[in-house]
């Protein structure tokens, strides 16, 4: 024990805490784990209860299943003759069917649940039990369908074997109808056969068998039968007895069914019985187990908190002895020491910190007292070592280089003056001695000031500032100081000033030279062929003055550096901060890291142009920007990039024209059977027929299939180069008023139009129906943005653009005129504004509107007009302004008349040559209802050979006839056996040089396919009374 | 020396660890792996090798079930009631020597999935449907009563009911019937017969059998007919029999059905010339005390029994065990099904160093179907590939003197044929 207590005693005082601590977490942590184990051993019970108590449901729900497939098998075997085997089929066997199916399927399910759980080896619940339980109800399964056959088997109606026995027992009666013996034999045999049915017993039906033995040889020695009728009866006794034999083969089979339902029931019940009690006994025992990990738990926890109790008060106890008492005692001692009695002593009884403590109070005490005592002894001590300090430093100040140090009484007179000050002045320390300051070092014309100033210091505590002076040399030259001042005041209140004088020559030296390489450097800012700014930071450094702009700079802002300097970045360059110089500028001034300013636009009121910058920090803190004016250069590399561009857009639309023109020379064939045919169907329809909207239908899908080729060409060809002058204002009218925009006004009733036409408005030189494509596509796109309630604006107007912004734009200078077309949708998204133009993009609905040429088309149409487009678009709308160069004289223009009357012909000779059948078809049932005789050739060669033998009044050529000769060739060869001979020329291909080589041979007229006949009849009138010109 | 004695405790247990490391590793085997295609069963140290045992143990037939399983506690005895050092625990059931009760009792044992193999069965019915139950579920089973031809072969080629892990001991009967032809045929000049099953495989087997037989030797089948288990009214069939003018009546029954047609043709005076004769399974004790003095005349065809040493010494080992005569010879051919069961679980039976067994059931039937020469108290063993094990000869005994029981009967052969080596067993 007492072993133990110095044990104690020698640990430190945080080791015992930590001790008594420790020993109480691992009491809390002992209960914890108690209770943890106790948790997770009750949780584990629980799951097994639930478990069992789920097993032991399955269990009974197996059992009571299999109870009732047995209940339902036993009524099937028992109504079946009563009900009827199809009823009893439906009441019993098919419910019983399904019954042990479920009861097969729990089973199994028990059996998985049961031992495929890391807990199956635990439950006692056997698997060999649960084995044969499944195996049983499968077996009972088959069995039982097994039983329900044979019984249908046996008892069906008509086809079972009892229904075919009687069936034969009744054409046996008839067959021994009158013959007396042989009735009574077979009655006996009948007899015995019902027995067997009633009892079952085999030996009834031997004897049956028996009885039909005898009866055949009594048949076979009656004479009233003739032997064709003995031999039919012979025929029903042998299907007779092969019936009863198989019946007693049914019976036997299905009483072996029932010994195995006996059996099965024999096996299966004490399995269940098993089963239902095992998972009952899970149930309570798992019970049982929570009930006694309560109990232990209970006992552990409570007997270890009463350890824990028991523990804390013997520690409290213990650090009570070793802790505080000592406490006490170290406090009391130290509180004696401060009342002065210095020879108290705390106890040292303990090694721990307060043992310790208490041996450090001792010593401190022990060396308090020792101070006292000595404390005289240590004053001289320190007085002697304070006077060699002040020595020291004496020393130091009369050694100083380069710094005259000075000292003067109230009278300014000398009485101090070191080595440096000797230097300085040319005065020995002797020599400055008691003589004034203005006798020494002050020039004549300082003095008066000099004088005054040191007595107000001494007077009126005036100070004097430190600053720049030129005085005087021993010798009388001049002596530039810095000089400062300094008044000491001893502790008798007497006041001595001492100045401090730097001398400056050597830096005046170093300012010279500077001065002059100042002048270099200014040569070069000077004649640079940059510009070059100089700037100081202001604001802390957020804004720049200029300090300085050389030549070059004044040339690039046009500005004089005068008008400069001293004034803010911010003002001479408004726009400096969007431009991002400003931030170049602060970065550069705060890291002193030169910088550079890439090639940027700037532009304000007064100053624009493309300028680089290089931004550098001097040590002296002010910021140079070194710069160049490179909008020339810009404006060359833009007009380059204009022109790659340009030819980059040429070449995808000249592909896309390939594709394009041999789609639509392919498509335009196609529809002009579609268009065609319904023209020629229509006209011979009556007004009234039904087929007329269906036709007219098909026809007018193909007209609008035959605009979509067109828009194709328009994209893939450009447009035809025909212009007059036109008025935008009018165009746009005209678009107002036509069928298209009505349709639209329908479309959108939620949408306001608007157009605000420019009063004056000078003419386009134009292709109108391409822009009133233009305007029919913007028109439908803008209301086709909008969502609900909105409005389009069309607005016209004349603008002259500036030389920079017609540059950028790829425009001549000069005078436009603008359409502008606001909708206010929700705006194209940024990333598709540069691709809305290219054909096939489209953000519509596919096949719902759009084909995706709109804008295709108005970005050719505008391209080819010699203009340019502009979009703005954000979530409050989109405008499309289309600038258009204005002319100043009109042209003559030329106007399609709408709804001319048809032309009829005069029995003309039209030879029609065509390689397309259809098409030749079409055109010839055309022309014969436009009154014409016409003679078809489908190709050049036969056009050719035709006209050696024949004339004609005029030739309707298709272009392009593979693999033979096309259009051209065949115009060619048929002018030189009929000079002059008029032609017109059609195509699928939009207007192309084969073509204008045939108009130029003398062909009256192109028509593009597919034609209405309408078009077709004007086209070939004004084939007729042309001219041959060529 | 402190610190020699520190070095020491700091470097020794690490040392006697590693050492201790050392000799388990070198003394470890690889854990056994079971490639068996059928599966195989593990026999844990202490544990006994499960082997159920399905006979005929109610109603007449029961003898012929005890029988069998005192064979097998013979054959136990034999190895002091262990296989390579394990107990074995036996799941009797009872089949009442029928189909369905085969086949249920079948489940009951295959339900446990330690169970090894099947002893039985008593009766060829049950072991039809109890074999096959017994074949999906991979076990083997050995009986050393069966004899239906049904079971394994007929005419060399296998028999409808026959399933692979099914062997037997006793004589493939197809032979029986031949034997019981030529004997009524060529022996007696008997030409007009009549046959009696009970629906049985083994009866209708048998009947089958020596139909062919006998119109294969030119005599005609005047009536073939049946009874069912459990009849007792045979006056029609046996009034039947009087009108097919049967000279002879073959009825390979089992008890009590066969007694009945004994004591009833024996009230038929119609019946009193005819020969009435039957097969192995009325060779029994109790019959012979049922039907006293009426079977007097009556034939049996069945097993040629053994009687050399090693079956005498049997049969004082099982009169010393059970103080009583054997009630049929069957015990012997039981004994040889258990003791070669037994031999051949052994040889397939792999043992760890702490006795755990694993046997592979593929295995435990192919060492079965391998076994040649294999020395049985009846004779030689030599299993063929449809799971007959034992030679197949038959004699006729005819029953002249009652009064010296089982034993006389066995010793009055009418018909020794010779030694027969079926096409079965080779």
């Amino acid at each position: 024990m007492n072993r133990l207590k110095q044990r104690w005693s020698r640990l430190k005082i945080s080791r015992k805490f930590r001790t008594a601590f420790t020993l109480l977490l691992f009491l809390m942590l002992l209960i914890a784990a108690t209770a943890y184990l106790s948790y997770l051993s009750i949780r584990s019970a629980e799951e097994d209860i639930r478990r069992s108590s789920k097993i032991g449901q399955e269990v009974l729900e197996m059992d009571r299943g299999m109870e009732r497939a047995r209940r339902l098998l036993g009524d099937f075997f028992m109504h079946h003759q009563t009900i009827g085997l199809q009823k009893a089929h439906e009441q019993y066997a098919q419910p019983c069917v399904r019954q042990i199916a479920q009861v097969i399927s729990i089973s199994s399910e028990l059996k998985e649940n049961l031992f495929a759980s890391p807990f199956s080896n635990d439950s006692r619940i056997q698997q060999i039990d649960v084995n044969l339980y499944l195996a049983s109800a499968k077996r009972f399964a088959d069995t039982s369908i097994e039983a329900v056959e044979l019984i249908s088997k046996r008892a069906a109606p008509e086809r079972g074997l009892e229904g075919q026995m009687q069936v034969l027992a009744r054409q046996v009666e008839e067959a021994l109808q009158g013959v007396h013996a042989l009735q009574d034999a077979y009655l006996k045999a009948n007899s015995f056969c019902r027995q067997y049915l009633l009892s079952r017993q085999r030996f009834h039906m031997q004897s049956a068998f028996n009885s039909l033995v005898s009866l055949r040889y009594a048949l076979a020695d009656e004479e009233s039968l003739s032997p064709p009728e003995k031999e039919r009866i012979l025929t029903l006794f042998d299907s007779w007895s092969g019936l009863a034999e198989e019946l007693l083969a049914v019976d036997l089979e299905l009483a072996g069914k029932r010994r195995d339902f006996s059996i099965q029931e024999q096996i299966v019940t004490p399995v269940s019985t098993a089963l239902i009690e095992a998972s009952r006994l899970e149930e309570i025992q798992a019970k049982q187990h929570i009930d006694r990990v309560y109990s232990l738990a209970s006992v552990i926890i409570l007997s270890i908190a009463l350890l824990a109790v028991l523990t804390m008060l013997t520690i409290a106890r213990l650090l009570d002895n070793t802790i505080t008492r000592n406490l006490l005692s170290l406090t009391e001692s130290a509180r004696e020491l401060g009342k002065g009695n210095m020879d108290v002593r705390a106890r040292e009884e303990s090694e721990d910190e307060l043992g310790q403590l208490a041996r450090i109070f001792n010593s401190m005490a022990a060396h308090l007292k020792d101070l006292v005592e000595n404390l005289e002894r240590n004053v001289a001590q320190r007085t002697a070592e304070l006077s060699e300090s002040e020595a020291r430093f004496r020393h130091i100040v009369s050694d100083l280089p380069k710094i005259a140090v000075q000292g003067y009484d109230s009278q300014r007179r000398v009485i101090y003056w070191n080595r440096a000050s000797e230097t300085t002045y040319g005065y020995s320390a002797a020599e400055a001695g008691g003589k004034k300051l203005e006798e020494l070092i002050i020039p004549e014309s300082m003095q008066e000031e000099v004088v005054s100033a040191i007595r107000n210091w001494y007077e009126n505590n005036i100070s004097m500032l430190a600053s720049e002076l030129t005085l005087r040399h021993k010798d009388g030259s001049a002596v530039t100081v810095y000089s400062s001042h300094v008044m000491l005041v001893n502790s008798q209140g007497e006041k001595t000033m001492y100045c401090v004088d730097l001398d400056l020559a050597d830096l005046k030296r170093a300012q010279a030279k500077e001065q002059k390489s100042e002048s270099f450097y200014r040569q070069l800012f000077d004649h640079s062929s940059s510009g070059v700014a100089v700037f100081e930071a202001v604001a802390e450094g957020q804004d720049f003055i200029f300090k300085d702009l050389n030549h070059a700079g004044e040339e690039i802002e046009g500005v004089s550096c005068e008008e400069v300097l001293g004034r803010r970045l911010s003002e001479v360059l408004p726009d400096v901060e969007a431009f991002g110089l400003l931030d170049v500028f602060r970065r550069v001034w705060q890291t002193g890291e030169p910088s550079h300013h890439p090639v940027s636009y700037y532009k304000d009121g007064k100053i624009e142009g493309w300028r680089e910058n290089k931004v550098y920090k001097l040590p002296s803190g002010e910021v140079v920007t070194v710069y160049d004016d490179i909008t020339s250069q810009k404006q060359v590399e833009e007009e380059k990039l204009a022109v790659e561009k340009s030819l980059q857009w040429a070449k995808k639309m000249e592909a896309i024209g390939l594709m394009a023109g041999g789609v639509a020379h392919d498509l335009n064939n196609i529809l002009s059977g579609i268009i065609g045919y319904p023209e020629l169907l229509l006209l011979q329809l009556p007004e009234e027929s039904e087929l007329r909207p269906p036709i007219k239908a098909i026809q007018e899908s193909g007209e609008r299939a035959a605009m979509v080729v067109a828009d194709l060409l328009t994209v893939a060809r450009g447009v035809v180069s025909t212009r007059i002058a036109a008025s935008l204002n009018t165009l746009v009218r005209e678009y107002f008023d036509s069928p298209e925009c009505r349709q639209l006004y329908a479309l959108y009733p939620q949408i306001t139009w608007h157009q605000i036409l420019a009063d004056e408005l000078a003419d386009i030189s134009c292709s109108p129906v391409h822009i009133k494509k233009c305007i029919m596509n913007l028109v439908t796109n803008a209301a086709e943005a909008i969502e609900g309630a909105g409005s389009v604006t069309l607005t016209t107007s004349s603008r002259v653009p500036d030389l920079q912004w017609a540059r950028e734009n790829g425009l001549e200078e000069g005078h436009y005129v603008v359409l502008s077309v606001t909708d206010t949708g929700s705006g194209i998204p940024q990333k598709n504004i540069e691709h809305i133009f290219e054909p096939f993009f489209t953000k519509k609905v596919m096949g719902r509107s759009g084909t995706g040429l709109g804008l295709a088309v108005v970005w050719n149409t505008v391209q080819e007009h010699v203009g340019t487009i502009m979009v703005t678009s954000s979530d409050q709308g989109t405008t499309f302004e289309l600038f258009f160069p204005a002319v100043a004289g009109g042209v003559a223009t030329e106007a399609k008349v709408p709804g001319q009357k048809r032309q009829t012909g005069s029995g003309e000779t039209i030879l029609v040559v065509d390689d397309e059948p259809q098409l030749l078809d079409i055109a010839a049932s055309m022309l014969t209802v436009l009154g014409y005789v016409v003679v078809c050739v489908s190709s050049g060669e036969e056009a050719v050979a035709y006209m050696e033998d024949h004339d004609a009044d005029l030739l309707l050529l298709d272009m392009l006839m593979e693999p033979g000769i096309n259009g051209r060739q065949t115009y060619e060869q048929i002018l030189q056996l009929h000079p002059g001979q008029k032609a017109i020329v059609v195509s699928g291909f939009a207007e192309n040089e084969e073509i204008k080589a045939t108009l130029q041979l003398g062909a009256a007229v192109f028509v593009k396919k597919p034609y209405s006949m309408e078009e077709l009849g004007q086209a070939v009138q004004k084939g007729l009374n042309s001219e041959f010109l060529s | 020396m402190l610190s020699a004695r520190k070095c020491f405790f700091r470097t020794c247990p690490p040392a006697l660890f590693c050492l201790l490391l050392f000799a388990a590793c070198s003394e470890m085997e690889a854990p056994f792996e079971c490639t068996d295609l059928l599966g195989c069963v593990t026999v844990g140290p202490g544990e006994a090798v499960k082997i159920g045992v399905l006979q005929a143990l109610s109603g007449e037939i029961a003898p012929l079930g005890q029988a069998q399983i005192r064979g097998l506690e013979l054959a136990l005895a034999a190895r002091e009631e262990k296989i390579s050092g394990h107990p074995v625990a036996l799941h009797i059931e009872d089949t009442g020597c029928t189909a369905e009760g085969g086949a249920n009792a079948a489940l009951e044992i295959i339900a446990d999935p330690q169970t090894l193999a099947i002893f039985g069965t008593t009766c060829s019915g049950a072991a039809a449907t109890a074999a096959k139950a017994m074949s999906d579920a991979g076990l083997t089973m050995i009986s050393g009563n069966n004899s239906a031809p049904f079971l394994t072969s007929i005419g060399g080629y296998a028999a409808p009911d026959w399933q692979p892990g099914y062997f037997r001991t006793a004589g493939n009967e197809e032979n029986a019937g031949k034997v019981a032809a030529g004997y009524v045929y060529e022996q007696l000049g008997l030409n007009r017969a009549a046959t009696i099953n009970d629906n049985d495989i083994y009866s209708k087997g048998l009947t089958e059998s020596f139909k062919n037989a006998f119109t294969e030797l030119g005599g005609t089948i005047v009536l073939d007919t049946a009874i069912n288990k459990g009849d007792s009214e045979m006056a029609p069939v046996l009034t039947a029999v009087v009108n097919s003018q049967a000279e002879l009546l073959f009825f390979p029954l089992f008890q009590p059905e066969g007694n009945q047609i004994l004591l009833q043709a024996r009230q038929n005076s119609a019946l009193d010339e005819v020969l009435l004769i039957s097969d192995g399974a009325l060779i029994e004790e109790s019959f012979l005390e049922a039907v006293a003095e009426v079977g007097k005349g009556m034939c049996f065809v069945g097993p040629a029994q053994a009687g050399g040493p090693a079956a005498q010494e049997l049969t004082r080992a099982y009169i010393a065990r059970y103080e009583e005569e054997p009630t049929v010879r069957y015990f012997l051919s039981g004994y040889d099904a258990a003791d070669l069961l037994l031999h051949s679980i052994e040889a397939a039976a792999v043992r760890e160093a702490d006795g755990t067994l694993h046997i592979g059931r593929k295995k435990l039937r192919d060492i079965l179907y391998a076994t040649r020469a294999f020395k049985g108290v009846t004779g030689v063993l030599n299993c063929d590939q449809f799971g007959d094990c034992a030679k197949s000869s038959f004699h006729v005994l005819r029953l002249d003197d009652p009064s010296l029981g089982l034993r006389g009967l066995e010793a009055n052969v009418v018909f020794p044929i010779p030694l027969q080596t079926g096409s079965l067993n080779q």
